[in-house]
């Protein structure tokens, strides 16, 4: 177990790792690991974003796929338009532009989070979780039924958003654009948690009908949450569809939801670092064993269930010494 | 004559096809330390639930400062100043004890919605922090998590907790279960100071600290008000005796 | 008219398909107070076993008391390495665990019998059609499955009502702390409740082995449905769990069978089709919210 110091020293030792290999990649030609690490900077985002409701909102949201999805659609629909030069809707005019395009993704992702999430948060337990996974399949569907933007096939991009000063197309600089978007996320994350709203956010998490009986109606608070963390994951969608310049409805498939679950456990839920290791893990693990082997998740499937019954703080919980939840 | 605080009238409240209370009736001066007992499964529990607003009644009314607020939600009652502490402790055990009063001391206000600024520098609580924790004198332990307390240092912050909305009615569940006798009179001190500044409804078991704190007496029997009256009565009346004795 | 009443049969077959998934996953909840992702697993579990013996023996029977046995025999010993272990644990340790499952089965299932989908034949003793009105012509298998689902919703109904171990399962099911007053062997009991549940979904598997192809990842599609189905009718509800399978299968199949006829009335046809395939497979969802908004326990909550 370590203490604040060594907590301290692992995170910047950590974000210096993340800061310099690029650098490191190119010099000993490892190019492939470049969009390697993007890929698990984008999916880090995702995971922080879904640790603010499940480890610090005590939210067990099983949808979370969705407002990643929506967040790449956003992109994909919008340079779709741009290209044909023909509006959406007649009014909404196509953009490649990253200064338009991610902002949108995160409005849209936060908007379809509030009708979700005022729907969901009226249920509890049990409930929350199989409607969250309901609604999520639900936009799942509505994307597959979308002929025009490729149904089950999803759609092609045929280059990044762009902007000026940086040339997105760049791997490099791509890279550095995610790092940076991450590093603002979890430093604005952090902030949260330590506010009010996060105090009282913990709060509910612990003992919701304590928090009640303080006098603070928890729905808003809960709902407010819940459109945070749809919007962190509408960004990190927005990244990964340019990245791979390609969404299709599979992003939003609820084993993805699973996985980002996933990722939040074996890190360390309620933690905000434990996140971005346990993505680099997952995604470290999938690239590895699977070259060794197409069937690596008969062993991950096992490896899940034995973190859950003996290790549920995660690797940064463990360090950190986290404690588990009051009730 | 001193008004009524809290006025409640024939509540009913059945779970299924039982019955927890049927015709509570009971009256709370303002300013008065007012007890309520009866033996196991008397219904006191579901009683204070529908008076904090956690269960809302199938019949009957409660009238707080003069309004009903019968169907009112629980944290909306708060903020007219009704405040309860639970019969089991329930401080946020992994936060610390200096988080746990700020919580208690944001809940006053509406907008919390504050998302940058670290919630113990925040101007309320800046404020009011310092003295709350000195009231039930957990300064120096401020920075420890609440896990850590011991059960009696637990009780101590929760009703500081409580306190700290400034409520017009404190209602107590138990808050001597599970103490020593130290506690037990630590508590009941601390009980004695809170009289001058709110008026408080008690359930108890231990009828020694309830003799010695109560002003009046409500009587709760298989759901239902049995008696009320100051504590000379109560001690005087057969068909408490009566009621304690057939349930044991 | 005669379409309608065609689809109508079609809906109550996939209605009596989610009944047999959803009455087991319901009870699991209810009981338990555990949500279990995998029980789509034992799902496929029974398709895939089922398929296997009936490829082999060439016997329908046999094929299905096999994939009966495997689902209750998996079931029960999951029960017993891991969700009992997590009764105790928080909803999420509950739904990670169970996914993990979940990644476990599909793999080791594409493992043992590859990527490729395995079909099923219809048995040959009512593989043909019979005319049921002038006109309609229907599929005796679906028949017999609507049979077989209508037989077992009896058969539960017989067991939750007359014997004593359904009461207690009841019982338990509204109030966990009751049979345990009651002295009843709670481990046992949640084993046999989790095994019930499990064959009964081993049971929907091999039924729909024939109409659907036998995949690796079947499960998921259909537990997403039963969670629908459960979600309407109420948490720990034999009765909710009717009410919504056939509510969830009606509206589901109608949806996708009507929606495009009635959207071409006022759109061109292309718009139409693609804007109704969609709304038809939301439909349900939408089912869901509506339910939600106006009863967020669900249709037969059970009492807290």
């Amino acid at each position: 177990m370590l203490d604040n110091t060594g907590k301290k020293i692992a995170v910047s030792a950590g974000t210096i790792c993340l800061v310099l290999l690029p650098a490191v990649a190119t010099l000993f030609g490892h190019d492939y690991f470049i969009s390697l690490f993007t890929r698990i900077l984008i999916y880090a985002l995702a995971a922080v974003s879904l640790d603010l409701l499940l480890g610090f909102g005590g939210l067990v949201s099983l949808g979370h796929a969705a407002f990643f999805g929506v967040g790449g659609y956003v992109v994909g629909m919008l340079f779709y338009h741009a290209s044909e030069a023909q509006p959406l809707l007649g009014v909404i005019p196509g953009s490649e532009n990253a200064l338009i395009v991610l902002p949108s993704a995160v409005l849209v992702s936060a908007l379809f989070a509030v009708v979700i999430g005022s729907l969901s948060l009226r249920t509890k337990g049990m409930h929350f979780i199989m409607i969250t996974l309901a609604f999520a399949q639900m936009i799942f569907y509505f994307f597959v039924g979308l002929e025009k933007y490729g149904g089950d096939d999803g759609l092609s991009l045929y280059a990044r958003n762009k902007m000026a000063l940086l040339d997105l197309s760049d791997d490099i600089q791509f890279y550095y654009f995610c790092l940076f978007f991450l590093i603002i996320f979890v430093f604005f994350a952090y902030r949260l948690v330590q506010s009010r709203f996060g105090l009282v956010i913990r709060g509910i998490s612990l003992n919701e009908r304590r928090v009640r009986a303080l006098g603070i109606g928890s729905y808003h608070y809960k709902l407010v949450c819940f459109v945070i963390a749809g919007a962190g994951a509408g960004l990190a969608g927005a990244l990964l569809v340019n990245q791979t310049e390609y969404v299709s409805p599979g992003m939003m498939h609820w084993t993805i939801s699973g996985e980002l679950m996933v990722m939040v456990l074996i890190g360390g839920l309620g933690t905000l670092f434990g996140p971005i290791v346990g993505s680099a893990i997952f995604i470290l693990l999938e690239d590895v064993l699977g070259m060794y082997t197409e069937h690596w998740m008969v062993y991950m499937g096992p490896l899940l269930i034995l973190i859950v019954l003996f290790a549920p703080q995660g690797l940064f919980g463990l360090l950190s010494g986290k404690r588990g939840r009051d009730d | 004559m001193t008004e009524n605080l809290l006025q409640v009238h024939g509540l009913c409240k059945s779970f299924g096809a039982v019955r927890a209370n049927s015709n509570f009736s009971l009256s709370v001066r303002s300013g008065s330390v007012h007890a309520l007992i009866g033996p196991n499964g008397a219904g006191k529990t579901t009683a204070l639930n529908q008076l904090s607003g956690e269960i809302v009644p199938d019949s009957g009314s409660i009238l707080f400062n003069g309004r009903t607020i019968t169907r009112m939600k629980s944290y909306n009652r708060v903020k007219l100043g009704i405040a309860r502490s639970f019969q089991i402790t329930s401080v946020f055990e992994s936060l610390s004890v200096e988080e746990n009063m700020a919580l208690s001391i944001i809940a006053k206000y509406r907008n919390n919605f504050k998302f940058w600024q670290n919630c113990l520098s925040a101007p309320p609580v800046l404020e009011g922090l310092t003295r709350a924790l000195e009231t039930v004198g957990l300064h120096e332990r401020k920075k420890i998590q609440a896990g850590h307390l011991s059960h009696g240092e637990k009780k101590q912050l929760e009703v500081g907790m409580t306190l700290a909305g400034k409520p017009k009615l404190l209602m107590l569940d138990e808050p001597m279960a599970g103490m020593g006798p130290g506690g037990t009179v630590e508590m009941s001190k601390l009980i004695r100071r809170l009289k001058e500044k709110t008026t408080i409804l008690l359930v108890e078991h231990d009828m020694e600290v309830v003799f010695s704190l109560a002003d009046t007496i409500t009587v709760l029997v298989s759901g239902e008000t049995l008696t009320s009256g100051p504590p000379e009565a109560i001690r005087a009346d057969e068909r408490v005796r009566a009621a304690y004795l057939g349930d044991d | 008219m005669l379409l309608f009443v065609e689809q109508v049969l079609n809906g109550f077959q996939l209605g009596i398909t989610l009944f047999l998934m959803s009455a087991g996953l319901t009870l699991i909840f209810g009981i338990m107070q555990v949500i279990n992702l995998a029980h789509g697993s034992f799902y496929m579990i029974g398709a895939y076993v089922g398929a296997t013996i009936i490829g082999i023996t060439g016997s329908f029977l046999l094929g299905t008391l096999a994939a009966l046995a495997a689902a209750a025999v998996v079931g029960m010993a999951v029960e017993y390495l891991v969700l009992r272990h997590l009764y105790d644990r928080d909803h999420l340790s509950q739904v990670l665990a169970t996914f993990g499952l979940i990644l476990f089965f599909n793999e080791l299932t594409r493992i043992i019998w590859g990527r490729q989908p395995l079909f099923m034949d219809v048995p040959a003793a009512i593989s043909g059609s019979i005319e049921l009105l002038p006109g309609l012509v229907y599929p005796l298998y679906r028949l017999a499955i609507i049979a077989v689902g209508v037989l077992v919703a009896v058969l539960l109904w017989l067991l939750f009502s007359r014997t004593r171990i359904g009461m207690q399962i009841r019982a338990g099911a509204s109030d966990r702390q009751m049979i345990a007053a009651l002295g009843v062997n709670i481990n046992l009991l949640y084993t046999l409740v989790f095994g019930l549940g499990t064959l009964l979904a081993g049971l929907a598997g091999v039924m729909a082995g024939p109409i659907l192809s036998v995949e690796s990842g079947m499960g998921e599609s259909i537990l997403i449905l039963t969670f629908v189905v459960i979600v309407i009718g109420g948490i720990g509800s034999i009765r909710g769990a009717v009410v919504g399978a056939l509510l969830v299968g009606m509206v589901d199949t109608l949806g996708r069978a009507f929606l495009p006829g009635l959207f071409r009335l006022f759109l061109s046809s292309s718009h139409a089709d693609s804007g109704a395939a969609s709304l038809a497979s939301m439909a349900i969802y939408i089912l869901m919210a509506i339910v939600l908004v106006w009863r967020p326990r669900g249709l037969f909550p059970a009492p807290s």
